[in-house]
């Protein structure tokens, strides 16, 4: 996070200078503009800041736990975060990091660039399916489509080595986690997260995150346990 | 690596949807094709793959080490055959699970995707899910970068040849897995060119006037993998969590 205003001064430049591809890719080219009526693709690209620091997604009420799930997450002390294990926090607590990511869009595919831990999320958009028998990962497997100005993102194939949250609701690896996310307004970044476990929830449930455009931003190197890495390190 | 073949056919229709959007990103908008005689940014979008041997330097190159650079790269080769990797126990990678940083990761048995985007390249390491920045979009290197794994890099267009410019980095790596020391005095220019559709060459000019008396030269390839995609990696992650730390 270090050196961000002075290289925010540079970025600008950068802003500026993306502006006209954006155009370029939606620009119908000469001869296929009746062909292609279809509205241009929402553009959710920038460098975007969790509006506020919480522990978990917003919501209402307390997600129904399965009794199994209700033990652990009371059991959920910051002693057993899988995080002091410097594991990853994996899907979908990466999005409540209070560190910025970015949102790049390509065609058949969006990618989230998290400065946290240089995580990248890769949401195919080509209409692929996901794969029929999943290797369990990380941030798992995640496509996406376009429903008017919401980029809907379906992600399943998660490990159940992570927290939801930073409050420590537990999940298993049959966690699908649905997002729906939309630009509120220039600035504002909105994202509706229903997360569906049957084996660790009574029912699905959902709560929000709000990001906001940091216009001069950019993704900087952290790495997860650094201080500990320089330890020693010959 | 795993379900590589499986996804490869899915990567297909990827690719396909990809095609359109490259001409759409060089197509010019009417009427300002004749403004803009620049000629249009070569392509090194995809996903490559590193030559099998990982070295940019060949085997007996002596390079010319300072000497407590020399005493430094003896330590790391004591014991090993010239064609080895440098000495595991000592390897800051495999000790301490810290990242390989640049040069390093270019030189890996893992894949890396180029991805263009306008003011700048991306490139998607798969190993550990590195991702470098490299700015094209005319800024400078900052006046005194604080050193990170990855440097900080600019790049420009010469011609076919991509040609890119790093800084700022650590001195806590080694240079390759050979084992070569270096400063954060480190300069490297890279020179990638796609001599053919399949090949991506790159020629690379170190410059560390605190680790060697004269700037040298080492060059590296990589094939292009159509139908592959990156997929997760995670540095030591079959490791315990007490031998990670």
């Amino acid at each position: 996070m270090r050196s961000r205003l002075a290289g925010s001064i540079l970025a600008g430049v950068a802003v500026l200078a993306f502006s006209p591809v954006l155009l370029a890719q939606t620009a119908p080219r000469p001869g296929e503009a009746k062909a292609q009526t279809a509205v241009p693709t929402p553009d959710l690209s920038g460098v975007w800041m969790v509006r506020e620091r919480s522990n978990t997604f917003d919501m209402k009420g307390e997600p129904p736990m399965q009794p199994w799930a209700e033990a652990k997450f009371k059991a959920a002390t910051k002693e057993v975060d899988p995080y002091l294990s410097c594991f990853p926090h994996g899907l979908p607590r990466i999005l409540l990091v209070p560190m910025p990511l970015e949102i790049v869009q390509i065609p058949g595919r969006v990618i989230m660039l998290h400065e946290f831990d240089h995580w990248v999320r890769q949401i195919y958009t080509d209409g692929r399916e996901h794969p029929k028998d999943v290797d369990p990962t990380w941030m798992g497997h995640s496509i996406g489509r376009w429903d008017g100005d919401t980029l809907v993102v379906d992600t399943v194939g998660l490990n159940d080595k992570t927290w939801l949250d930073y409050a420590g609701h537990p999940h298993s690896d049959a966690l699908h986690v649905m997002e729906r996310i939309r630009r509120a307004d220039q600035d504002t970044l909105v994202s509706d997260v229903t997360i569906d476990d049957p084996k660790a929830y009574t029912k699905p449930w959902t709560g929000q995150k709000v990001y906001k455009l940091r216009r001069d931003w950019q993704i900087m190197e952290m790495v997860l346990c650094e201080e500990r890495l320089q330890l020693g390190t010959r | 690596m795993r379900n590589r073949f499986i996804r490869s056919i899915f990567a297909l229709g990827a690719v396909l949807v990809f095609s359109p959007v490259i001409l759409a990103q060089t197509a010019k908008p009417s009427g300002a094709a004749k403004a803009q005689a620049a000629a249009p940014t070569p392509d090194l979008s995809g996903v490559w793959l590193g030559q099998s041997v990982h070295r940019f330097f060949k085997p007996n190159d002596v390079l010319p080490m300072q000497p407590w650079a020399e005493e430094k790269f003896k330590t790391v080769r004591e014991g090993q055959d010239p064609t080895d990797k440098g000495r595991n126990d000592i390897d800051p990678a495999l000790t301490r699970c810290a990242p390989p940083g640049f040069p390093r990761i270019l030189a890996q048995p893992y894949p890396m995707e180029i991805v263009q985007l306008p003011g700048r390249v991306l490139m998607l390491f798969e190993l550990d899910h590195w991702v470098r920045h490299i700015y094209t979009d005319g800024r400078e290197h900052p006046k005194d970068p604080d050193p990170t794994w990855m440097g900080h890099s600019i790049g420009r267009w010469d011609g076919d040849t991509f040609v890119v410019d790093t800084i700022g980095l650590t001195d806590k790596t080694w240079l390759d897995i050979f084992g070569y020391p270096h400063s954060d005095a480190l300069h490297v220019v890279e020179r990638y060119r796609r001599v053919n559709h399949g090949s991506l060459q790159v020629g690379l000019t170190f410059e560390d006037p605190k680790a060697y008396t004269k700037p040298w030269k080492g060059q590296f390839s990589f094939t292009l993998r159509p139908g592959w995609e990156i997929e997760e990696q995670v540095l030591c992650e079959d490791r315990s969590p007490n031998e990670a730390r």
